[in-house]
């Protein structure tokens, strides 16, 4: 299984770390929520790590 | 995933607690479980797949053992329980499962919820046993329900694949094993996230923010045009009063008016002293009217003491007796004037009735002060009336004062204008002139400050709303920020995809016709096995014709095999095979076949045998790789099974 993982993250290690983070934290929720029919909560789980990494990147830009 | 060992307590016809430990081992890594139809193969198969992933199974009555059923008394609670212990990643883990129920005076049995049915714990070799927060999430990490299918299987129910009306189940087969599902989804789900983005940031971005920032940059300019504009006024009046002033000078050296001048400077001193004066008067009648106004309204005063006092007469509010003082008195038994009192005597009740209606002291403290205020306000109220009325007389006196200073020096202003020499005349209407300039000027100025103060006021209001659009635009920014974010996150998911499904299918391809190639005793008749870009996986005999039609039950059980070996042996997941009646179907030619290579397309193999399933040349091939063996037997009598160890 992990070695499955590797092979897919191995495709995408030349991205931006940023594009890199999200897409990572996106498959592993996606892997958590399989088995069901419609993955209920993965859309806040993709705005919350979006959302972790735009503010970091554009930390110093905004005032809060 | 590799299988430790199984336990079973009341699972159908495995009535009280039961144990079965799969190989390990890497050269006997096969573990067979013989039984004849009937005995329980499918029912431990069934208790595996329920405990991992709760398959199958809706309410214990499904799954009890009817003789735990028949033991229990009426509204005696029974379980049914399996543990499957496994190892994966080097990480040891217990999972079980558990259904409750109640045994009904009708015999009938109803489920009794209970949380934690399903439990998954860590569990190392030394060391305390650590519960999972997320026993499903970590079971899909594990392998996913999806896709057990591919590894615990139906021997006999395996031929979909090489049927040709499911190629459906062969890309779904393989879109689940390989993560191409998730990897799907996540493309999906991104693409909507950003869809989703993208709307939200078209609703909040309006330019707002540079509109109010180009109006905040014309605003400070008018602000500093006004300021400079107030300056050269400014100028102007010190300008004008010193020529005045030298006017003045000059008007003195003349014998004619010099005393007038004198006179005319001194009205000009006591005007300024008077008018320094004026301004002190005029502020220090509006403090007193704005700071005493309260006290002029002596009738509301008085009616809110009476208030006070009619509460207080009924006992609503404090006397102004404190409750400690009552409560000190009550304790020393000595009245305030100094006569002691017994318990239950007269002063003693009253004093007790006074505690009983006293109210806490915070709000003794509150009203006390009110009620201080309002006197003081009270009395201040006629001495703050006669101080302002005197401030207002001395005021119109001043006022007229000023008046007749005013008159007295446009008196002798009027005299030097109209005197015979015409330099002086000359003089004072120049020193008119200038004076004229300069109240003009001081108009100017007075405007100057008001739109000063204006703009200053618009200033003040755009900053607030600047500050308000710039939190706008921050969260426009973010949003533009995650927009990106989830539209890279897709691009690199959907390369990702394309690439990795296309090489896995072509993996799986090659894989696959390997192993068919080996097992199927027709291999020479069969040239080809393909695995089609939409996932129809064909046989191509030797005269380049699709085969798969023609396919006998055996066949496409061994294509199966075939195809669900490869998808594992490429997707490498550490996962075992359990089979439920594998070779029913085959003839001896594959069955030999099979168990020569099956032990070794898997990292863990677990049969669930009938004894002709398994017998000759089959047998002999897995017997140097079987590292456990059991025998399932059925009591006819008790209709229950245990499990025998060989």
């Amino acid at each position: 299984m992990s070695n499955l993982q590797d092979q897919i993250a191995k495709m995408y290690q030349n991205a931006d770390p940023d594009v890199r983070e999200v897409v990572a934290a996106v498959i592993m929720a996606e892997q958590e929520l399989i088995h069901l029919d419609r993955a209920r909560g993965i859309n806040e789980r993709i705005d919350e790590v979006l959302d972790k990494v735009a503010k970091r990147s554009l930390k110093g830009t905004l005032s809060a | 995933m590799k299988l430790e060992h199984i336990e079973l307590r009341n699972f159908r016809q495995y009535f009280g607690r039961h144990r079965l430990d799969f190989s390990q081992d890497e050269n006997r890594n096969v573990t067979v479980i013989h039984g004849v139809n009937g005995a329980g193969k499918t029912s431990l198969f069934l208790a595996l797949n329920w405990c991992l992933y709760g398959a199958g199974v809706e309410s214990i009555g499904q799954i009890i053992s009817k003789e735990a059923m028949l033991r229990a008394k009426p509204s005696e609670t029974v379980e049914t329980v399996v543990m499957t212990v496994f190892i994966h990643d080097g990480i040891r883990y217990h999972a079980s499962r558990k259904l409750t129920g109640q045994k009904r005076p009708d015999n009938q049995i109803i489920d009794i919820p209970r949380d934690g049915e399903f439990v998954l714990s860590r569990v190392p070799m030394s060391g305390v046993a650590k519960k999972v927060d997320n026993p499903i999430g970590v079971m899909n990490m594990i392998m996913p329900s999806n896709v057990r299918t591919y590894f615990f299987f139906d021997g006999e129910k395996i031929d979909s694949f090489a049927r040709p009306e499911k190629a459906d189940e062969v890309r779904f087969a393989v879109f689940q094993v390989l993560n191409l599902s998730v990897l799907e989804r996540a493309k999906n789900h991104l693409g909507l996230k950003a869809d989703d983005l993208r709307r939200e940031l078209k609703n909040i971005s309006s330019g707002e923010l540079e509109r109010l920032l180009e109006k905040d940059v014309t605003m400070r300019e008018n602000g500093k045009a006004l300021t400079e504009k107030k300056e050269q006024l400014e100028q102007e009046i010190r300008a004008a009063q010193q020529h005045a002033a030298e006017v003045n000078q000059t008007l003195e050296t003349y014998k004619e008016v010099e005393a007038l001048q004198k006179q005319y400077n001194q009205y000009a001193d006591e005007i300024g002293v008077r008018e320094q004066e004026m301004v002190k008067l005029t502020e220090r009648i509006r403090q007193m009217a704005s700071s005493g106004y309260v006290s002029l309204y002596g009738d509301v005063i008085e009616r809110a003491l009476a208030v006070l006092e009619e509460k207080r007469r009924r006992g609503e509010i404090p006397s102004n007796v404190r409750q400690p003082l009552i409560e000190d008195l009550l304790s020393q038994h000595m009245c305030i004037c100094g006569r002691p009192f017994s318990d239950h005597d007269d002063a003693y009740n009253h004093l007790v009735h006074m505690l009983k209606t006293a109210v806490p002291s915070n709000l003794e403290d509150d009203v006390l002060e009110t009620n201080g205020r309002l006197r003081s306000l009270l009395e201040r109220g006629p001495e703050l009336q006669e101080n302002l009325n005197s401030a207002m007389t001395d005021k119109a006196e001043l006022q007229d004062f000023l008046t007749s200073l005013y008159a007295r020096q446009d008196d002798i202003k009027r005299q030097m204008k109209d005197a015979p020499q015409t330099e002086i005349s000359a003089l004072a209407r120049q020193r008119d002139r200038y004076n004229s300039d300069i109240d003009s000027y001081k108009g100017e100025v007075v405007r100057c400050d008001l739109e000063i103060e204006e703009n200053n006021t618009v200033i003040r209001g755009l900053e607030k709303e600047i500050a308000a659009a710039k939190k706008t635009d921050e969260r426009a920014q973010l949003l533009d920020r995650k927009l990106k974010l989830a539209q890279d996150a897709t691009y690199v998911v959907s390369e990702v995809y394309e690439k990795f499904a296309e090489n896995k299918r072509l993996e799986i391809e090659q894989r696959t016709r390997e192993i068919f190639q080996h097992l199927a005793w027709k291999s020479e008749h069969f040239q080809d096995v393909c695995l089609t870009s939409d996932y129809q996986l064909e046989v191509i005999d030797r005269y380049g014709s699709p085969a798969r039609p023609e396919l006998s039950a055996g066949e496409r059980q061994v294509l199966s095999l075939s195809f669900i070996t490869a998808m594992a042996d490429v997707a490498q997941r550490e996962a075992p095979l359990v089979m439920d009646t594998p070779f029913g179907r085959l003839s001896s030619a594959h069955r030999e076949a099979i168990t020569a290579s099956l032990p070794h397309l898997a990292p863990q193999l677990v049969l669930l045998v009938t004894d002709e399933e398994l017998r000759d040349q089959a047998l002999e091939n897995l017997s140097p790789r079987i590292g456990n063996q059991y025998r399932l037997n059925f009591d006819p009598k008790s209709s229950c099974t245990t499990i025998e160890e060989l």
